[in-house]
């Protein structure tokens, strides 16, 4: 005989605005006076900043505002490179829109192929050696990963292999590159790069190769990590479907395993847009290269301030939104909740 | 029914397992041999060619962070001077480099505990407060963040003429101008300027390096103990509580000690990172051992030969020091898991 019980509804959690401020700012007398001294310290070092700021010369920056941008780009081109800039920002708006209303991925992935093509069909007259700014700093990290991933894909495959020697040779391949700093990848690549190919390469398809080959060896480890993620069993019944092992790592592994990767992925990408600062080390005019160039600028010589405050504000904007971009992509996909 | 027969060579796994390995040595082997014979027509046309021997021929040069360096012959510490050879002087910087990182690491690490514990505050303000400290360094680049350092803190200190007295904290305990930081020296005037006389100095470089790489990891270590703290379970706490521990003994007791073995791991890349980004000085200028490989190629246009030489240094010292890590982490893993 069952009896009927009026459900209750779960109490309300959320503290009154009162409650909060004593539970988080003012629980007890030593938690209140580190509130007050904490805010005291907070409100003085953001009046400093702010009379600063007022102060500061902004020029350095608001005048030079398309250098920052492009680079020493001939003005007959800068045109060229707002619609490819544009082209992206549209296709990110449409990519944040298109999360929302939960477009199939596949959807994205051409939209991104199409609207990539696109911009690079627009800005074919401009050589790379004249690019620079942040135009050139969005280039390095987007080609940087956009080409180490097939390469990274290869490689964490073949540390996973059961052919010893390819298994050595990623081994190999992937503890050396992780084994030494990037700065001495992009010197070691510069230089050999320059001595095998001559005039045929400039700077910036140089650092791009040492790019590739640096972020290659951690997304193979980003890579390897997803193939472990996927439980054993589906490989298993892969083969005894009778497909061959490569058959079950392409149709069956990679596809289960990429879900797994994509936070990690995000972060090397992430981590590969604040490495693209290294470039200016071998000359490159990206964003720092750019900020050092106009401070070597007699009218702006003591700017030093300015121009590395932007630097970083810049750099911070752009991480700190496409990770949290990331944060909340994971939580869409679900990913380490089940 | 028909005999059996074998299958053909291309559905024998075990005989294209084998093909496949061939035929990459193979490729391998044309890439390796491709890339010597550019190289090497390069060189003709250049009319150099690669030697090693240069490493034993004088240095040349000093910089002024380059002290301690190994005799290469009596394999005995001595002081370097510019008529050592290369190699002398990149081992100087290699000192350099032990040097920055035993530096940084200690730094690092006693900043992010605070800051990691910090994060774990129940108060709402300070807990923000790290977290917007994490959140910016490890959102920013190490470079930028070192040129900031050095050019816009310290480079811009009074430099000690009687307009830019220089900076004293605890009476003369610590003394900042923009030649560096001294503890513990006495201020004396040298040409119209207050400079200071002894004690322990830091050059700008030196600080700026120390500062930067310090901080940015610490941004990192912050999260790794917040995460291993959290990661030991509540009940733990609760436990010791309800023993008659006080908050503080049973953090210390319980679980610390328990954490400690969480973080171990992670905490020893981050400390492998920070030696390896100490090569970011060379955009700075102090003179570790990237610096001073950079400058022994510039001066006998050696570039390949240093840069290799530099390359597997660091690997050593990345081998190493993972190694070191690798012997903690089996002493302190429990028996059983």
């Amino acid at each position: 005989m069952a009896m009927r019980v009026g459900a209750l509804a779960p109490p309300d959690q959320r503290p009154t605005p009162l409650a909060w401020l004593q539970a988080n700012l003012f629980a007890g007398p030593w938690n209140a006076l580190l509130t007050v001294l904490t805010a005291a310290a907070l409100a003085a070092a953001a009046l400093r900043l702010v009379g600063w700021m007022l102060r500061a010369h902004w020029a350095v920056v608001g005048d030079n505002l398309r250098f920052w941008l492009v680079g020493p780009m001939p003005v007959e081109f800068v045109g060229r490179a707002y619609w490819a800039g544009g082209l992206i920002a549209g296709a990110a708006l449409l990519t944040v829109l298109g999360l929302r209303v939960r477009v199939a991925p596949r959807v994205l992935i051409g939209l991104w192929l199409g609207i990539l093509a696109g911009a690079g069909w627009v800005m074919s007259p401009v050589r790379l050696d004249e690019v620079g700014g942040f135009y050139l700093t969005l280039l390095l990290a987007t080609v940087g990963i956009g080409a180490s991933f097939p390469v990274g894909v290869l490689v964490g495959v073949g540390r996973v292999s059961r052919l010893p020697v390819i298994r050595t040779a990623s081994l190999l391949y992937i503890e050396l590159i992780r084994g030494v700093p990037f700065i001495t990848v992009l010197l070691w690549f510069s230089v050999f790069v320059t001595l095998v190919s001559g005039d045929a390469l400039g700077r910036v398809q140089r650092a791009m190769i040492a790019m590739t080959v640096f972020t290659s060896a951690y997304v193979a480890e980003i890579v390897r990590g997803g193939i472990q993620s996927v439980p054993r069993g589906q490989t298993e019944a892969a083969r005894a479907l009778g497909l061959s092992g490569l058959q079950a790592m392409r149709h069956i592994i990679l596809p289960q395993a990429m879900r797994n990767m994509i936070p990690a992925l995000v972060g090397q990408f992430i981590s590969l847009f604040k490495d693209t600062s290294l470039a200016v080390i071998i000359g490159l005019t990206e964003l720092v290269g750019t900020g050092r160039a106009l401070l070597a600028i007699t009218a702006y010589l003591h700017d030093v301030r300015e121009v590395y405050v932007f630097l970083i504000v810049v750099y911070f904007v752009f991480s700190y939104a496409m990770s949290s971009a990331s944060r909340r992509l994971e939580r869409r996909l679900g990913l380490g909740e089940r | 029914m028909r005999p059996h027969s074998p299958p053909p060579f291309w559905r024998d796994e075990r005989k294209l397992a084998v093909a496949v390995q061939v035929l990459f040595v193979a490729a391998l082997a044309v890439a390796v041999l491709a890339a010597d014979a550019a190289l090497a027509a390069s060189f003709r046309r250049q009319n150099i060619r690669l030697d090693w021997g240069f490493f034993r021929q004088p240095a040349g040069f000093q910089l002024t962070a380059l002290t301690w360096t190994l005799d290469l012959e009596t394999l005995s510490l001595k002081r370097y001077d510019p008529g050592d050879s290369a190699g002398e002087a990149m081992i100087a910087g290699l000192f350099n480099t032990v040097k920055v990182a035993v530096l940084g690491i200690t730094v690092a690490t006693l900043l992010g505990v605070l800051v990691g514990v910090i994060r774990l505050s129940r108060n709402w303000l300070v807990n923000r407060l790290a977290l917007a400290y994490v959140e910016l360094l490890r959102n920013t680049p190490l470079l930028v963040q070192l040129f900031f350092w050095y050019f816009v803190v310290i480079l811009q200190l009074p430099n000690g003429s009687p307009e830019q007295p220089p900076l004293r904290l605890f009476g003369d305990a610590i003394v900042l101008t923009n030649s560096g930081l001294a503890f513990g020296g006495t201020l004396v005037e040298r040409f119209g300027r207050l400079v200071v006389d002894g004690g322990f100095q830091l050059t700008p470089e030196f600080a700026a390096l120390v500062i930067g790489l310090a901080m940015y990891t610490s941004a990192f270590i912050a999260e790794i103990i917040r995460g291993g703290i959290l990661a030991v379970s509540r009940g733990q706490m609760e436990a010791a509580r309800s023993l008659g521990l006080s908050y503080g003994q049973g953090l210390r007791h319980v679980v610390l000690p328990q954490a400690l073995r969480i973080v171990i791991p992670p905490l020893g890349n981050q400390f492998l990172n920070l030696t390896k980004n100490s090569s970011l000085a060379l955009g700075i200028g102090f003179a570790e051992f990237l610096t001073a490989a950079n400058t022994v190629s510039s001066q006998t246009f050696r570039s390949l030969e240093a840069f290799t030489a530099v390359t597997l240094g660091y690997l050593m010292l990345s081998l190493l020091i993972s190694g070191v890590l690798n012997v903690i982490r089996a002493r302190l893993a429990l028996p059983g898991h």
